[in-house]
């Protein structure tokens, strides 16, 4: 039973980060096709059935998301690596089906934000989490020690002494959390960077291939749309957005 | 949500370093719509075929300039968490410390020991959180959320109305959140809330798509319309994802205010002449809520004499012991220590002339030298050493390594360490030792070794000693002793107990 509930619960996960691609792409696809159709009297039937597209795909995407934290309460592992694993398989393929050179280097893009940044990230930021750990179990020791000899520091005239030392301590963590906040700056800004380019990658192709004729416009908004949001929503899974 | 006050105690540089904080983050986003924005605009020159190299070197340059503007402000958010967190720490455990030494001895009927650990560990933690990530986080969404608003407003009147009532449904719900403290109900808030934008922004593109087929709208602000729809959460979801923690770390916030606003005893300014102490005691009275605990005491301690004090469990000896340390100070009656009314001399000056010992007394977690030193910071090795054999522990302490080595590598026993507070308390040198209950729950060898020392005190060294015990035979050789029943303190063998 727990396991079906994992698994209902990456499902869901998987669902609502797909509705939103699928979402921003029929969007995209209905702003094209009304810009195609300027002063048109009426709505087109293509434009109807984008409508109900959206509306299924903010649906689903409302439904899953709300399914998902539900179903949460009744989950006690994580879902985050299968969903990130099932999504990007997903929006690639999805994305290859619009344009293939755009799905394999969303492909790509979502191997390094993903894959490559949060692994590296990670092997650096464990032995640095440890030994601040370790410090700070240290430092834990030592506050507790200062308060249970209140009445010693009190009697004995040791409260410079005890705020100096507080002091040093406090200069210690200071140093310790730097080295765990620079990586994590670090891996921010890789994240941040490699997001951008990306998008700008994806943007730039795109726009080259349309002013060669090689692509519609409705064509161009879909794939540009969906992959800039697929970007977006694959941040949002680690969680890693500033 | 916002505790107003802490930035007041933090200081102003750290309350511009929070505010820089949010601003970093603010300009961030405001980079990220001036790209999306600039993607929006190439696209619709692309589809009008207007795009020129003049244009497109412009878009490549506004692309540039928003690109590494963003990562500077990254990197600038960054630094300023830094520089707060650590200002935070430092000032929060100074606060505590700073209070308690000015509170005194009577912190004890306000806060525990454990409760000041925690002051020290986990709530400061917490308070750094809540300044250098909850509250940036808050100043952020006010920022992000208001700017992205108004941009809708400008552009779709009707979309942006509808989010605003999202918005306000939104902080309503935040708040009953905090006010009940549901926190399971945040990862609902936060789904409503994406779920929310999703169904407000299908609704407001089939209006954008109409309204464009109709020329109503241009399509790079129908292309920004549907992007600011996905995006105005943003900064709100941003909140609900710290808002469990950000209620927790604001109620360490309130623990430490409420520690904070202890009233501090005023402090007498008077000194205490050098000589040997004479205590006397005259009509003293001590009530502990409204009970009275002490209800007359009259006693005279000559100067370098050794006085017990005897009374059973819970007749008050601690009380007279905490009354004379400053820890009970509404004392009626008078007590003059060589003269000066107790209430008029400060605890610091006291505690120069006073040494107080107890069976909780604490030993450290540190060598034997760090623990010695306490009771004297300057007194070299040879003297630490001299205490030591005062006390009986060197040849045990040698044979274990050293005052380099704990107590616990030593292998004390309860009564050895007795001992060495006995031996801190030697260090210190004060001309008045008040002893209370020192010998309770030793081995006999320790308590009559010390003892022994007590007399020695007060005979070869001239020091005036008080010792409070519930044991008649440990105060055997003393120059008086004084009995306490029923609050009332006379000689021994003339109370009404012996009547």
């Amino acid at each position: 039973m727990e396991k079906l509930k994992y698994i209902i619960s990456v499902i869901l996960g998987t669902t609502k980060h797909i509705a939103s691609v699928v979402f921003a792409a029929y969007a995209a696809k209905g702003i094209s096709i009304a810009v195609n159709s300027l002063g048109a009297p009426s709505l087109t039937v293509e434009l109807t059935h984008i409508f109900l597209i959206i509306m299924v795909a903010a649906g689903v995407r409302m439904l899953s998301g709300i399914l998902e934290a539900i179903l949460q309460n009744y989950v006690s592992e994580n879902t985050v690596k299968p969903v990130t694993i099932a999504y990007s398989v997903l929006a690639s393929a999805l994305i290859f089906y619009l344009y293939p050179v755009v799905g394999i280097i969303a492909a790509i893009g979502f191997v390094t934000i993903n894959g490559i940044l949060p692994l590296s990230a990670a092997m650096n930021i464990t032995e640095a989490r440890f030994d601040y750990l370790a410090f700070y179990n240290k430092l834990t020791d030592f506050m507790r020690e200062t308060a249970r000899s209140i009445d010693e520091i009190l009697q004995y005239n040791q409260g410079e002494e005890i705020l100096e030392e507080i002091s040093e301590y406090g200069d210690a963590q200071t140093e310790k959390r730097e080295v765990i906040l620079e990586m994590e700056k670090e891996k921010q800004l890789y994240v941040t960077i490699s997001r951008t380019a990306f998008c700008l990658i994806i943007a730039v192709v795109l726009i080259m291939i349309f002013n060669k004729g090689k692509i519609s416009f409705d064509r161009l908004m879909m794939t540009l749309v969906a992959s800039v949001i697929a970007i977006r929503e694959s941040v949002k899974v680690h969680k890693v957005d500033i | 949500m916002i505790k107003t006050r802490l930035l007041g105690v933090m200081g102003r540089q750290q309350t511009l370093e929070v505010i820089q904080e949010i601003v970093w983050k603010f300009l961030s986003l405001l980079a990220h719509l001036v790209l999306a924005g600039s993607i929006a605009m190439l696209i619709t020159d692309c589809y009008y075929q207007h795009l020129s190299v003049q244009h497109g070197l412009i878009y490549a340059l506004i692309a540039v300039l928003s690109v590494s503007s963003r990562l500077i402000f990254v990197k600038l958010f960054f630094d300023s968490k830094e520089t707060v967190a650590e200002d935070v720490s430092n000032c929060v455990r100074n606060e505590v410390i700073e209070k308690i030494l000015r509170i005194g001895n009577p912190y004890i009927y306000h806060l525990t020991t454990t409760h000041v650990g925690e002051l020290l560990t986990e709530d400061c933690e917490l308070i750094e959180a809540y300044y250098s990530e909850f509250l940036p986080i808050v100043g952020y969404a006010i920022l992000g959320t208001g700017t992205m608003t108004m941009l809708l407003f400008a552009i779709d009147f009707a979309v942006a109305t509808v989010f605003l009532v999202a918005i306000v449904i939104a902080i309503i719900l935040f708040a009953l959140v905090r006010k009940y403290e549901i926190f399971s109900y945040i990862r609902y808030i936060k789904a409503i809330l994406e779920a929310f934008s999703y169904g407000v922004a299908s609704f407001a593109l089939i209006g954008d798509i109409k309204d464009l087929g109709q020329s109503h709208i241009g399509l790079e602000w129908s292309m920004i319309l549907f992007y600011l729809c996905i995006e105005v959460f943003k900064p709100l979801i941003a909140i609900s994802d710290m808002l469990q923690d950000g209620i927790i770390s604001g109620k360490a916030v309130d623990e430490f205010f409420s520690f904070f606003d202890i009233r501090e005893p005023k402090e007498g300014k008077d000194g205490i002449p050098n000589e040997p102490v004479r205590i006397v005691f005259d009509k003293v009275a001590f009530k502990y809520e409204s009970e009275n605990v002490i209800e007359n005491a009259t006693m005279i301690i000559k100067g370098s004499t050794a006085v017990g004090i005897y009374g059973p469990e819970g007749a008050g000896k601690s009380t007279i012991a905490g009354i004379l340390q400053k820890r009970n100070r509404n004392y009626s009656g008078s007590i003059k220590i060589n003269g000066t009314e107790l209430s008029r001399i400060s605890q610091n000056t006291l505690f120069k002339t006073l040494t107080y010992v107890n069976a909780d007394s604490y030993v450290l977690k540190k060598t034997i030298e760090e623990n010695l030193q306490i009771g004297n910071p300057q007194a070299p090795e040879k003297r630490i050493v001299n205490a030591l054999m005062v006390v009986g522990l060197w040849p045990q302490v040698k044979e274990k390594g050293g005052i380099k080595m704990t107590p616990e590598q030593c292998d004390f026993t309860e009564g050895q360490m007795r001992r060495l507070v006995f031996a801190r308390a030697l260090l210190k040198n004060s001309k008045l030792y008040v002893f209370d209950d020192i010998t309770k729950g030793i081995d006999d060898q320790s308590k009559q070794d010390i003892l022994k020392l007590i007399h020695q005190l007060s005979k070869d060294m001239g020091r005036t000693i008080l010792l409070f015990s519930d044991d008649i035979g440990c105060l055997k050789g003393m120059d008086g002793i004084y009995e306490i029943a029923d609050g009332v303190v006379g000689e021994y063998g003339k109370t009404k107990v012996h009547n």
